[in-house]
């Protein structure tokens, strides 16, 4: 496939910045040279979305077509009978293009290139990150002596092309605070930083990396990069923003860095970790990640809408966490710049609109996972046994049911309170239709007679039928549950006797709630909730069998569930019941092997339940047997469906082979695949914007035509083969190699000439100096006070709230922070409880996401409301007199051993004298004030030295150099 | 030049120089950068942006109107039926059964089965010149319909509260979008550096429920969010020292920190540590302005009558009073919301023959007295006052979970119409425009989509809606999303 990659010659090509003229001269390659000028001219009207005079340049075959006007567009060769050259070249006001309206004539030498590529025969191809990587031979480099590793020979090459020389390595104490919060979000000890100053050999730094990639910490930095990208958050989103337990997750990516799972295998857990053979705990608990979508639970809000905005927004996130192409838009229409069609929107969307949940208020299907993690495997056990019991017990069910002779029980009457009945046929059955204004917990009371080829009745089938059988399969309507049925009978004369049911059996083997709920009244017992997309039964069965006589009347009592989400009637608007003779039916509850599986499955649910559990959302499918049908919504509509789809990926894409297995298992394995062109890029790519500031691929959002090129494509190319290749997917190995080249080891420092000459530091002349990322500014506050707890996992915490914060729209939800000295007041940041609607303050002030949907990348902004924070916040000044203790009170030697040490516990270094000058003039002029002013001074600290130091303090936390990696 | 100049001029050279040449490249901060160069330059600014040069020069293409906006948002949608829609012949309907056409594919939050309708429950007069009709719920806002411009086919997509409010003020339904007063500070900056650009009040005791994404920055820069001032406790959130630490304290520890963070700048040659030395000096600056434009303890009497106010209390009044108060001090966007309009008749608060009737009374002297006190400044001319809510109300009673009438009277969501009403910048004053039907159910003439009015506002601050974007996703996003927008011609002065 290497044909499709760029010559040789174009590695060396400059982002639009840096461009060279003369590049007419070599050959145009199309998805470099070609492709950026249709996106930007031609596209927005001939393209994926419209193909105005039935032009359009996304496909081939398309552009090398007859528009409307019957003339060729492109005749490949000969750029005078291509009909677009014409009109690129014209001046006729009316046949220019682009319009006059839509843009200015093409430069001159964009139309040179255009007439070049047809004049070489117009060849298409790929664009560049559709192709998979192949390994590239490092190139030969001058500085010999540089390189650490092949990174830097690919960046070297680079500078050397340009004229550019490297920059020296960062001086130690610079370098070892930049690897630590890069690698664990923490900066160094002091003791890190003592030992690591000590030691000149080569392999100090080797095995300072080693520690910090070994390190627990290293984990809790990488999943708050990680969960930014998954949306998580300890709250639903959208109307209400109830809390939601998914803290379990959020240790589990926390474990999953921590023990270096494979990219792969980490991807495969994400996405379809429950349909995994013998799928362990863990690997459900993984599948969290798709249950972090929003849910609305605001009155009034249809549950399928919401259900079907989780689904697309799985379809997007899938797409640009693991893609990083965004598939948004083409939920509406066929992709503007890529190969991509509409319908492969939809067929994609197919592997996940078989899930069972459907934004329910109890947010089901949850999956109990003991709160001690050292219990996971015996709860794994009991799940899976519950889960086979289940089936075993349904599959006899299932068996007897095919063989039953299901007799159609007619309805001679039908009253209701709450709701108005009629009696209907439907395909020659009887049935009950209730009218459109029937209330939630509506009571029907149904006479049934039976047909008289029966003399017993053993159970009754109860049917509950969508109105329009038709659309329901794609466009669901409100459910109904059976909350209690109750059966009597009588012979005409005398009060009706009540008739015992034994058991009521679910058309599936693992019902969201236990159906014989419904014998003794449940507001959850057997039903549609809350959603039906077709006809559902359950099975009555009767204790005992009842004799049945020509007189015989049957009174079934269907009392129907309440209304939910404050609005809708949990109330069946249409069905019918069959009758049985079966002795099958009563042989079945009395069977022994019925008895002992009802026994044993009783016992393995009480053993669950004794585990002190929390309940996690998770992906599980519905019953195969109730499939819903996916299909095209016709304009990205979801109310207008069009046609049906099956499951399948974008045929630009290799191809999808489920070979047999669960179409979304399948999907995880694709995307997880070393032939995915864009997986491992799009991997190796994030790890090095997190270290650089800036991807290899500056748009990590968009890999695709409209996003930038790769600025060292040979170097993306060959570290995504080998992570996917020899690195076994490891991202501990990849990290390790990129932050021991001496390309990441340079000194930050920028001469004006080079900052002239290459701002953004594309060019990688000199090592990254970036800001800290939210959690870093708290986590390193903290550290350097000596505040921070290293307890891992567990619960959301409540730090801090400034007062007037926190007004929750629900009013139980409480945020309630530990007294100063409690240890979850200063817990790491990412244990922070985060609610979508109330995001933590100081979160949002730098920059980080409120994560309702997936984010790629933070903006860094430079902001007066970020000094405010670090300068008053109540727990930042915790932090100051916390630090201005260890200062004066914890470190030994004189004052400027003091400020020295202050310095170095928030900047990693050790002060210049000019520094300490500076630090030591306003230590006295503070503690002078304070001395003059003692009642100020009391309210800061006991004495005017502390005062003073706790001043000094706050202003070493706010340093430019404390805020810098 | 003092200390705080000099740094500006210092932090823009070299931001022009590092994020210029940057952004030519990656596109995203070269926007950023544009709006900091015209915030810092004269007043008059209009934004005219090639996506394909997203670093070419902002060329002027029209004047703005509008200089701010006053945004009064009653969150839960007010019924235009008791307010502005004057409906005579929904009165004839009263208590019957709702015709089966108005219950034919549509979709309704609480509504099950056939509901009855309900008439007007408030009388009805004409005001003014212009003759507007309003109830009697509002005497004091009736005495200003000359100054109004009404739109009664308000129309959106959304028909739940937080989807709604999200379309209304990002246009978009999902959370993450931009909102508008993120969109007009970032294309537009604001006049006074030492306050927010775009300053929100809160009112009614609750926030809106999708909380502060109605005034996320979504995919702009987080700078350009707005600020939740607050009525109790700092203003804006840690305006306020730390205790035990006065303003000569604080100058002394920021000069310190000014000549350590230089030191920086000479080992590294970071133009971020400039930056990060400017933004505390505004920081600084902002710790006093923000507090003093934030207190209306100064404010006369006579201002306290007129709108009802009392200082320390969280309320409306205080809120439109404040409201004006930012106008006067340059601030761009300021946006009210005030909680409990959500008349569904499900309780007492949430009647219309009893909680609506004292949301009325809370909002009608101070919207009239902001109206007089900015017409009276002549802050009208180039202020916008726009108010209104996310979706109308039906003319249907609501009947939830299919039960019958009962003692509190509530109105359905209705997505199909509402009305608005702006004042002053760029709009027609004393007009009403477009039309519900007989029962105000539907749209009769000229509909307005909130993507309309979106394109309007742009419009009035000088902006072709369309060529306000910002590449995310692969997509130039817009305040007006994907779908037909178009400015309404018909309210422009």
């Amino acid at each position: 496939m290497t044909r499709f990659l760029p010559t040789a010659s174009a590695f060396l090509a400059l982002p639009p910045l840096f461009l060279l003229s003369g590049r007419a001269a070599a050959e145009v390659d199309f998805a470099r040279d070609v492709r950026p000028i249709l996106n930007a001219h031609c596209t927005a009207c001939h393209g994926g979305v419209k193909e105005a005079g039935d032009v359009s340049f996304i496909y081939r075959d398309k552009a090398l077509g007859k528009g409307e006007s019957g003339k060729p567009v492109i005749v490949p060769g000969d750029p005078d009978a291509s009909e677009m050259m014409r009109r690129i070249l014209t001046r006729d006001p009316d046949d220019v293009m682009p319009k006059p309206e839509h843009g200015p004539p093409l430069p001159a030498a964009e139309a040179e290139t255009i007439r070049q590529w047809i004049r070489e025969g117009a060849p298409w191809g790929e664009h560049w990150s559709f192709v998979a990587p192949a390994a590239h031979q490092p190139p030969e480099v001058a500085q010999k002596d540089w390189p650490r590793n092949d990174i830097d020979r690919f960046v070297l090459a680079r500078l050397e092309t340009e004229g550019l020389a490297p920059s020296p390595e960062a001086d130690p104490a610079s370098l070892l605070r930049r690897v630590s919060l890069d690698l664990t979000g923490l900066p160094p000890t002091k003791e890190d930083l003592d030992r690591f100053l000590a030691d000149p050999s080569e392999a100090a730094y080797a095995r300072e990396v080693d520690r910090l990639l070994a390190s627990p910490r290293y984990g809790e930095r990488w999943a708050s990069v990680w969960l930014d990208l998954a949306r998580y958050a300890d709250s639903e989103g959208l109307g209400v923003d109830r809390r939601r337990e998914v803290w379990k997750f959020r240790d589990w990516v926390i474990d999953a860095f921590n023990r270096d799972q494979p990219y792969d295998q980490f991807t495969i857990d994400q996405l379809a970790g429950d349909l995994v053979p013998n799928a362990t705990l863990d690997q459900k608990i993984a599948t969290t990640f798709h249950r972090l979508t929003q849910s609305n639970d605001e009155g009034g809000t249809d549950d399928e809408e919401f259900r079907v905005a989780a689904v697309i927004d799985r379809v997007n996130t899938t797409w640009e966490v693991w893609q990083g192409l965004t598939m948004g838009c083409v939920q509406c229409h066929s992709h503007p710049y890529e190969p991509i069609e509409h319908e492969e929107y939809f067929s994609f969307m197919a592997f996940f609109n078989q899930s069972a949940d459907a934004d329910l208020t109890e947010n089901l299907p949850l999956l109990p996972v003991p709160l001690d993690p050292a219990r996971h495997e015996e709860a794994s056990g009991l799940l899976e046994r519950i889960g086979r019991l289940e089936n075993e017990s349904f599959t006899r069910c299932d068996e007897i049911d095919q063989a039953t002779r299901w007799a159609p029980a007619s309805i001679v009457q039908a009253d209701a309170d709450k709701a108005k009945l009629r009696i209907d046929t439907s395909a020659g059955h009887p049935e009950y239709r209730a009218d459109p204004n029937a209330a939630g917990g509506a009571v029907y009371r149904l006479t049934l007679t039976a047909p008289a080829s029966l003399s017993k009745l053993t159970a009754l089938r109860l049917e509950f039928l969508p109105e329009n059988e038709e659309s329901a399969r794609h466009t669901p309507e409100w459910g109904a549950i059976l909350k209690r049925f109750q059966l009597q009978v009588s012979d005409g004369n005398g009060k009706p006797k009540p008739v015992a049911i034994a058991e009521i059996i679910a058309d599936e083997a693992h019902p969201l709630f236990d159906p014989n709920g419904s014998i003794k009244g449940s507001d959850r017992g057997w039903g549609t909730y809350s959603k039906t997309f077709g006809p559902r039964h359950c099975t009555i069965v009767l204790a005992e069998a009842l004799p049945l006589s020509p007189d015989t009347r049957l009174l079934a009592t269907l009392t129907n569930g309440p209304s939910i989400i404050a609005s809708f009637p949990m109330t069946s608007k249409r069905g019918r019941l069959f009758l049985t003779d079966d002795d099958a039916w009563t042989r079945h509850i009395s069977d022994p092997a019925t008895l002992e599986r009802k026994k044993h499955l009783a016992a393995a649910r009480e053993a669950l339940k004794r585990i002190p559990s929390t309940r996690l959302p998770v992906m599980r499918e519905r019953d195969p047997r109730h499939p819903r049908e996916t299909r095209v919504f016709v304009r990205g509509n979801w109310l207008d469906k069009g046609e049906l789809v099956s499951p399948g990926t974008p045929a630009l894409f290799p191809p999808f082979d489920p070979k047999g297995e669960p179409p979304r298992l399948a999907m995880a394995r694709w995307i997880a695949s070393s032939e995915n062109p864009l997986t491992a890029r799009v991997a190796v790519n994030r790890f090095w914007l997190e270290l650089f500031g800036t991807g290899i691929v500056p748009t990590p959002e968009d890999f695709g035509s409209a996003g930038e090129p790769p600025t060292h494509p040979e170097l993306l190319d060959t570290l995504a083969f080998r992570f996917s290749g020899e690195m076994r997917w490891s991202m501990k190995s990849l990290l390790r190699e990129i932050v021991t080249s001496a390309t990441y080891r340079q000194s930050a420092k920028v001469s004006s000439d080079l900052a002239a000459r290459d701002p953004g530091n594309r060019l990688l002349a000199r090592g990254p100096r970036q800001r800290v990322t939210a959690e870093m500014a708290r986590d390193a506050t903290l550290a350097a006070a000596g505040l921070l707890s290293d307890k891992s996992g567990g619960p959301p915490v409540h730090p801090p709230l400034p007062d007037g914060v926190w007004k929750p729209f629900v009013a139980g939800d409480r945020w309630q922070t530990p007294e100063e000295g409690g240890e979850d007041r200063y817990r790491r940041s990412l244990y922070t409880y985060w609610k979508r609607s109330i995001p933590y303050p100081v979160f949002v002030a730098f920059d980080s996401p409120t994560r309702e949907l997936c984010s790629k990348r933070r903006m860094v902004s430079n902001t007066p409301l970020q000094a405010l924070f670090l300068l008053n916040d109540p727990a930042f000044s915790e932090a100051a007199s916390a630090l201005a203790r260890r200062m004066n009170h914890e470190t030994t030697g004189d004052l400027d051993a003091k400020l020295a040490a202050g310095y170095r516990a928030t900047t990693s270094r050790t002060p210049t004298p000019d520094r300490l000058d500076e630090l030591r003039k306003l230590h006295t002029e503070m503690k002078a004030r304070y001395t003059s002013e003692p009642d100020l001074m009391r309210e800061i600290a006991d004495n005017p030295d502390d005062a003073a130091f706790t001043v000094v303090a706050s202003v070493l936390l706010n340093l430019d150099e404390a805020v810098c990696r | 030049m003092n200390l705080f100049q000099h740094l500006r001029t210092e932090q823009l050279r070299h931001v022009t120089r590092r994020n210029f040449l940057r952004d030519c490249t990656t596109g995203l901060g070269g926007l950023w950068l544009a709006s900091q160069g015209l915030a810092s330059g004269s007043g008059k600014v209009v934004v005219s942006r090639d996506p394909s040069q997203p670093l070419g020069p902002l060329a002027p293409s029209f004047a703005p109107k509008a200089k701010r906006v006053i945004y009064l948002h009653m969150v839960g949608a007010p019924s235009q039926l008791e307010l502005f829609d004057y409906k005579p012949s929904l009165a004839r309907y009263d208590g019957k059964d709702c015709p089966q056409e108005y219950l034919e594919g549509q979709r309704f939050a609480f509504i099950q089965g056939v509901p009855k309708m309900l008439g007007p429950q408030y009388e009805f007069k004409q005001h003014g010149q212009s003759g507007a009709w309003v109830s009697d719920q509002l005497p004091e806002m009736a005495k200003h319909v000359d100054k109004m411009c009404f739109i009664k086919s308000m129309q959106t997509d959304q028909f739940n509260h937080g989807p709604a409010q999200l379309l209304v003020h990002t246009g978009n339904q999902n959370l993450g979008y931009p909102s508008m007063g993120s969109w007009i500070t970032w294309g537009l900056g604001t006049e006074n550096q030492n306050l927010p650009g775009f300053m929100v009040l809160i009112s009614g005791g609750r926030l809106p429920r999708v909380g502060a994404s109605l005034w996320g920055s979504g995919f702009l820069p987080s700078v350009y969010q707005g600020v939740q001032c607050r009525s109790t406790g700092d203003p804006v959130l840690n305006a306020a020292n730390p205790a035990g630490v006065d303003r000569s304290i604080r100058r002394a520890a920021l000069d310190a920190l000014g000549q350590l963070n230089r030191k920086t700048h000479d080992d590294f040659g970071d133009p971020e540590t400039i930056t990060r030395i400017a933004q505390y000096e505004m920081a600084y600056r902002m710790q006093v302005s923000v507090p003093e434009v934030m207190s209306i303890d100064d404010e006369p009497a006579e201002v306290h009558e007129m709108y009802g106010t009392k200082p320390g209390k969280e309320s409306f009044a205080n809120n439109c009073l404040l409201a004006r108060r930012l106008a006067e001090n340059g601030v761009r966007f300021i946006q009210l919301f005030d909680w409990g309009w959500d008349s569904h008749g499900s309780s007492k608060s949430e009647a219309i023959n009893f909680g609506f009737r004292s949301k009325c009374r809370s909002i009608d002297k101070p919207v009239a007295a902001l109206l007089s006190d900015l017409e009276r400044r002549g802050m009208l001319e180039d202020t916008l006052v726009v108010w209104g809510g996310e979706f109308g109300r039906t003319p249907m009673q609501e009947n939830r979970g299919g039960g019958e009438r009962n003692a509190f009277v509530g109105r359905d969501h209705n997505p199909n119409a509402f009305t608005i009403w702006m004042a002053g910048a760029g709009v027609k004053p004393g007009i009403t425009y477009g039309a519900t039907d007989e029962m105000g159910y539907h749209v009769a003439e000229n509909p307005v989509h909130v993507r309309d009015l979106h394109a309007t506002l742009l419009h009035l601050f000088g902006f072709e809606h369309k060529r306000l974007t910002f590449p995310f996703q692969g997509l130039d996003q817009k305040l007006t999303g994907v779908k037909p927008a178009s400015v309404v011609r018909g309210v422009l002065a």
